[in-house]
Formats: C-alpha cells, sequence, structure tokens
C-alpha cells in the first residue's frame, strides 16, 4: 500500500532514493586512477627513509591526488559498509550501533589521512 | 517447537493459487474475504500459505507472524559456482579494504609525526608479517578494483552473456594476482629509491 505522496517522493521504506547507489559509482570511478596512482606512490616508498617520503608526500602533486584519495574512498567505503551492516545486523538497536560506528571510523580515518598529508605538505 | 520445524511445517502448508488481478481487484472492493481454509489470493505472488493465512492475518505481534513465513533458500543451499563467489570475495575484500584503510592512516600519521615515529612503522610494516599482510592486501585492493570495473562494465548493460560472464570473472581474478605480483616486483626494485 502506497499514499499518493510516497508514490511521488519514490523513496520507500528506506527514505532515501538512487543517491547513495549513483554516489557509489562516482567515487568507483574516482577511485580508479587515484588508486593506481596511491600504489605508485606507496611502492616508490617501500623502505623509504622519513625525509624521503616527508618530500614525496609533501610535494603538491603527490599531496593533492592523495588528499582526493582520501576523500573519495572515505566516502565509498563508509557506504559499503552500511550496505554490508543493513544486511547482516538485523537487531534494531545494534544496527543503530554499528552505522553509527562505521561514520566514526570513516570519518576518524579520513581526517587522519588528511590532517598527516597537510602537515606534511605544510611542514609544521 | 523449533525455528527450523514451523518453517518446514508453514512450507508443507502451502500451495500455488492463481488469480486474475481484476477479479482480486473485485473481491477487496466488495470487502469479501480473500482467504478461506482452502482458498486463497494473492495479486503479487503465487505462493499463498492456505492454512496459515489467517492467524497470520489475525497475529497482532508483526514478529510472530513472520516467523510463520517461509525462509527464502540461503547460501547453503546453492552449489558454489564462479559467479557467486566472485560476487562473494567482492564484498569480502570491499570489508577488508575498510579496516585496511587504519594501516594506511597510521603509517601517514607516523610520516606525519616525525623520524623516529615513521621509523618504528616502516619497521613494522617491513617485518615479515607486515610484509605478508601488506601483499594480502595489495592484493584485496587490485581485486576490488577490478571486480568494481566489471561492476561498471554492467551497470552499461554490457558482459552479461555468460561466456562474456566467465571470461570477466577469470580475467578478474588472474589479472589480481598477476598484477599484485607486479606491484611488488617494482616495489622491491624501487626499494630506499625515495
Amino acid at each position: 500500500m502506497r499514499t499518493p505522496l510516497g508514490q511521488v517522493r519514490g523513496l520507500g521504506a528506506a527514505k532515501a532514493g538512487t543517491e547513495h547507489f549513483w554516489l557509489q559509482r562516482m567515487t568507483a570511478v574516482a577511485n580508479l586512477p587515484l588508486t593506481i596512482f596511491f600504489v605508485g606512490v606507496v611502492a616508490a616508498l617501500a623502505g623509504s627513509s622519513h625525509a624521503g617520503a616527508t618530500a614525496m608526500l609533501g610535494a603538491p602533486w603527490i599531496a593533492i591526488p592523495m588528499l582526493l584519495l582520501t576523500v573519495s574512498v572515505v566516502v565509498h567505503m563508509r557506504i559499503g559498509m552500511q550496505v554490508i551492516i543493513e544486511d547482516y545486523v538485523h537487531d534494531e538497536l545494534l544496527k543503530l550501533l554499528a552505522l553509527m560506528a562505521n561514520t566514526f571510523f570513516a570519518v576518524v580515518v579520513g581526517l587522519s589521512c588528511a590532517f598527516a598529508l597537510l602537515k606534511i605538505s605544510f611542514g609544521v | 517447537m523449533s525455528h527450523m520445524r514451523s518453517a518446514d511445517r508453514a512450507l508443507s502448508e502451502w500451495t500455488i493459487v492463481s488469480m486474475q488481478p481484476d477479479a482480486f481487484e473485485a473481491a477487496t472492493k466488495d470487502g469479501r474475504r480473500l482467504c478461506g481454509p482452502r482458498r486463497c489470493a494473492a495479486p503479487h505472488h503465487p505462493l499463498v500459505p492456505v492454512a496459515n493465512f489467517e492467524k497470520v492475518q489475525t497475529m497482532d505481534s508483526p514478529k510472530a507472524a513472520s516467523s510463520a513465513r517461509p525462509l527464502s533458500p540461503h547460501l547453503q543451499i546453492y552449489r558454489p559456482m564462479l559467479s557467486m563467489m566472485m560476487s562473494i570475495v567482492h564484498r569480502i575484500t570491499g570489508a577488508g579494504l575498510y579496516f585496511g584503510t587504519a594501516l594506511v592512516a597510521i603509517w601517514l600519521v607516523a610520516a606525519a609525526s616525525g623520524p623516529s615515529a615513521f621509523a618504528s612503522a616502516q619497521a613494522v610494516y617491513g617485518s615479515l608479517i607486515g610484509q605478508v599482510v601488506l601483499f594480502l592486501y595489495t592484493w584485496t585492493l587490485i581485486h576490488h578494483a577490478l571486480g568494481g570495473v566489471r561492476h561498471l562494465m554492467w551497470d552499461t548493460g554490457r558482459g552479461f552473456e555468460p561466456r562474456e560472464r566467465e571470461l570477466l570473472y577469470r580475467a578478474t581474478l588472474g589479472g589480481s594476482v598477476v598484477l599484485t605480483v607486479l606491484v611488488w616486483i617494482v616495489g622491491y626494485l624501487l626499494r630506499g629509491a625515495a
């Protein structure tokens, strides 16, 4: 049974439309070139000294893609894990807590990476 | 009574009933009962529990009602196939990468903290266990990325034919292993260069 208003909004019980689907695709596309770049950077820094690593990570042409990757990955992984939680955690309270922890984890990882990259770049 | 047993019982009491949609419309409009002991109508699904239907309808607890419904078959029912395994692995690698991002964050924060913190991180990541974890992480990343490309391709409606699907699965698997080994060879060749 759908009310006319519900039909117009087309959101259903999830209270969301295709934004989630679309965001997952968009960040996936962004992740592809940025991840290839990231793997190259990490491979180049294998066994590197601190001076060498900070010099490389602090260069704008490295730091900017790394920051972009951080944002894209954190968004992608947060909504990916959200789907996993919603699929397997059926207890309402537990699900709520897991979804909250998911957001906290994504924000902590994202902000840590961003802060570290900016600190290395600005050298303070 | 155990969960499984009641589900089994509910299944055995199900029967297939078909009814034309307009007949269903008419039945609901004049408020007639839709389900009797051996007769039932549902517009969306031909499978309706006959004996349990009235009981389910009158139950006030939604939990009790859902326990009388049949359960859909889950993983243990199906023979493992490449398609389903690749789908499962895509989700597992995604979950693995999720937690793996913490390793990247720790590494970057260590680099931002100073030479001694970075040296410790490099020592841990350069140890045997660290290298094994990072090698698996590399494979996980590449496998998930290639799987993602496959999904993006499917989003355009291409590559759904059985032979194309199989080829894509094999390419994902083989490609992820080959690329992982290549990345590590390059990593070892570049070791200490920066």
